[in-house]
């Protein structure tokens, strides 16, 4: 499978690597810990790509924090945007993306590839399973 | 994005490099939301404090603004702390001396760029918004609050956008500033009893953080006290994203909905099953009771001592933890002590969410759904559901 997903760019940059997904929205807070899920996967230096985030206005010290420590998601695509996951993504550099159909999030899954490139406010994303 | 001539000097760095990089990250972020300008805010509240949350790195960021001159232009409080700010701790929240120095650093940083002395998440009680008016606050509890019950205007800002948009007065218009973005999306109807406990009110907020994110729902439940609205809003913006609801009666937005909006019913059977997923521990399991998640008012702590002498209580068999404002302490240092007598601990300036509790303790109980949300994922604490006075009703002797 291949999609080329046409989005709304949030923070610029490109970034090419490994999924994870996550059907839901995150707390980076209490659900993000030394750059893995509480489930236990790793996001550090995956494309991570969610419904959105939920929780804490902590998030953008935990990503900020994980970005210095390496560990932080090489690029972010979420469904539904929340300004604190792009003062976050701001802080750490980090590539963000918006508005993946949550139909789309359903039919892909970890170990899909990626390749964002953002120019806000478009950005556009390869993802090939 | 249009900025005025004061804005771009700030930008430029004309009134110093911790302004500038204030006002570099408030306009970036305002650009990538598609903000076409800033406006004026009366009052930031920065979240983001507890140095177990934020770190080296967080701390880092605030000695670079604070090093280069940074001052808030407008009136900014700030959130609890990762200890107790006053009055001896319980042993299990007793700190290290490296991380009570990092942790007094970050609140020297704090009050060195003019925050004032509040270590709270529920600054609308050192000073009310008002209708209409615009703020930059981050703590997810205190934004629902503030747009729910005052309808004053904040989105859910990160941590460090409170902090920049503190030093620079103001934040980017966008999402909630803006009052076409105010109106209910979706009414939720809530079939069931009066709601008269914190602990009730907070399962409906976590049910519509769970099922009615990115929404702005319009309430219709039997509630009976601002504190239900509060406990409903922290769980709404824990369990999920909810910025803003509309209830009648306490919300000043509030207007009868068109009947063209979309509705969700819950009822009794619906609130059962979400406690049973919530709670993961016993009431017997709990080696001890935390409750004020968001801050309870000193005034709750008396309204406990009095429920113990009227009870005659000795003593309580396990601990109580009552978490207060850290700026409300001296208002029940006497109390407190003999509180402590009966194994009643107050906490001033932090709660157990942002503390380090994670190790020392296996299971806790606690009123605030809030609190239930984070303890598993951020500590691995099991949690059990109780009220104040029922925990104090079953231990005590």
């Amino acid at each position: 499978m291949r999609l080329v997903l046409s989005l709304r760019g949030y923070v610029e940059g490109e970034a090419e690597g490994e999924l994870v997904v996550v059907n839901q929205r995150i707390s980076f807070y209490g659900e993000v810990r030394d750059g893995k899920l509480v489930d236990g996967r790793s996001i550090a230096g995956k494309i991570l790509v969610a419904l959105g985030t939920r929780g804490s206005t902590v998030a953008p010290y935990i990503l900020y924090g994980l970005s210095k420590r390496g560990l932080a998601p090489r690029a972010i695509i979420v469904s539904s945007i929340e300004p604190m996951l792009v003062a976050g993504c701001v802080l750490s550099s980090i590539p963000l993306a918006g508005g993946i159909p949550s139909e789309t999030i359903r039919q892909i899954h970890d170990g899909c590839r990626g390749k964002l490139v953002v120019k806000p406010p478009r950005a556009e994303a390869i993802i090939e399973c | 994005m249009y900025l005025s001539k004061e804005e771009e000097r700030i930008l430029n760095g004309e009134e110093g490099e911790a302004q500038r990089l204030a006002m570099k990250l408030v306009v970036r972020v305002g650009e990538a939301l598609g903000a076409e300008r800033l406006v004026e805010i009366s009052h930031a509240h920065a979240s983001g404090i507890s140095y177990d949350n934020i770190g080296d790195a967080g701390l880092e960021f605030l000695e670079t603004l604070a090093r280069n001159g940074g001052k808030a232009r407008v009136f900014a409080t700030f959130n609890p702390v990762g200890m107790c700010t006053e009055f001896e701790p319980p042993q299990r929240l007793r700190e290290e001396p490296g991380f009570i120095k990092k942790q007094l650093r970050i609140i020297k940083l704090l009050e060195l760029m003019g925050f004032i002395h509040s270590i709270t998440c529920i600054p609308y009680r050192i000073r009310s918004p008002r209708l209409g008016e615009h703020l930059a606050w981050g703590e997810s509890s205190a934004v629902a609050v503030a747009n729910t019950l005052y309808g004053a205007r904040t989105n859910r800002e990160g941590g460090p956008l409170a902090l920049a948009a503190a030093l620079v007065g103001r934040t980017y218009y966008w999402g909630l500033h803006l009052g076409e973005n105010r109106h209910p999306t979706i009414k939720l109807v809530v079939r069931s009893a009066k709601v008269s406990d914190e602990l009730r009110a907070g399962l409906i907020g976590y049910y519509m953080g769970l099922e009615l994110s990115d929404h702005i729902p319009l309430v219709e439940a039997k509630l009976a006290k601002e504190r239900h609205v509060i406990s409903m809003c922290a769980a709404a913006a824990a369990s999920g994203n909810i910025a803003m609801c509309l209830v009648k009666g306490f919300s000043p937005e509030y207007r009868e909905p068109s009947n063209s909006l979309e509705r969700v019913e819950i009822g009794e059977k619906e609130l059962v099953t979400l406690r049973e997923s919530v709670e993961t521990a016993s009431l017997d399991e709990a080696e001890l009771f935390f409750t004020g998640c968001p801050h309870h008012d000193a005034s709750f702590v008396n309204k406990v001592a009095d429920y113990i002498v009227s009870k005659n209580i000795g003593r309580l068999k396990r601990e109580m933890w009552i978490a207060i404002p850290g700026y409300q302490a001296s208002k029940v240092r006497d109390i407190a002590r003999k509180l402590r007598e009966k194994n009643i601990y107050i906490l001033p300036g932090t709660c157990i969410v942002v503390s380090r509790l994670r190790g020392r303790a296996e299971a806790i109980a606690t009123d605030s759904l809030k609190t239930a949300f984070y303890m598993p994922r951020r500590h691995g604490i099991r949690v059990a559901l109780s009220t104040a006075w029922q925990y104090i009703d079953k231990f005590s002797v």
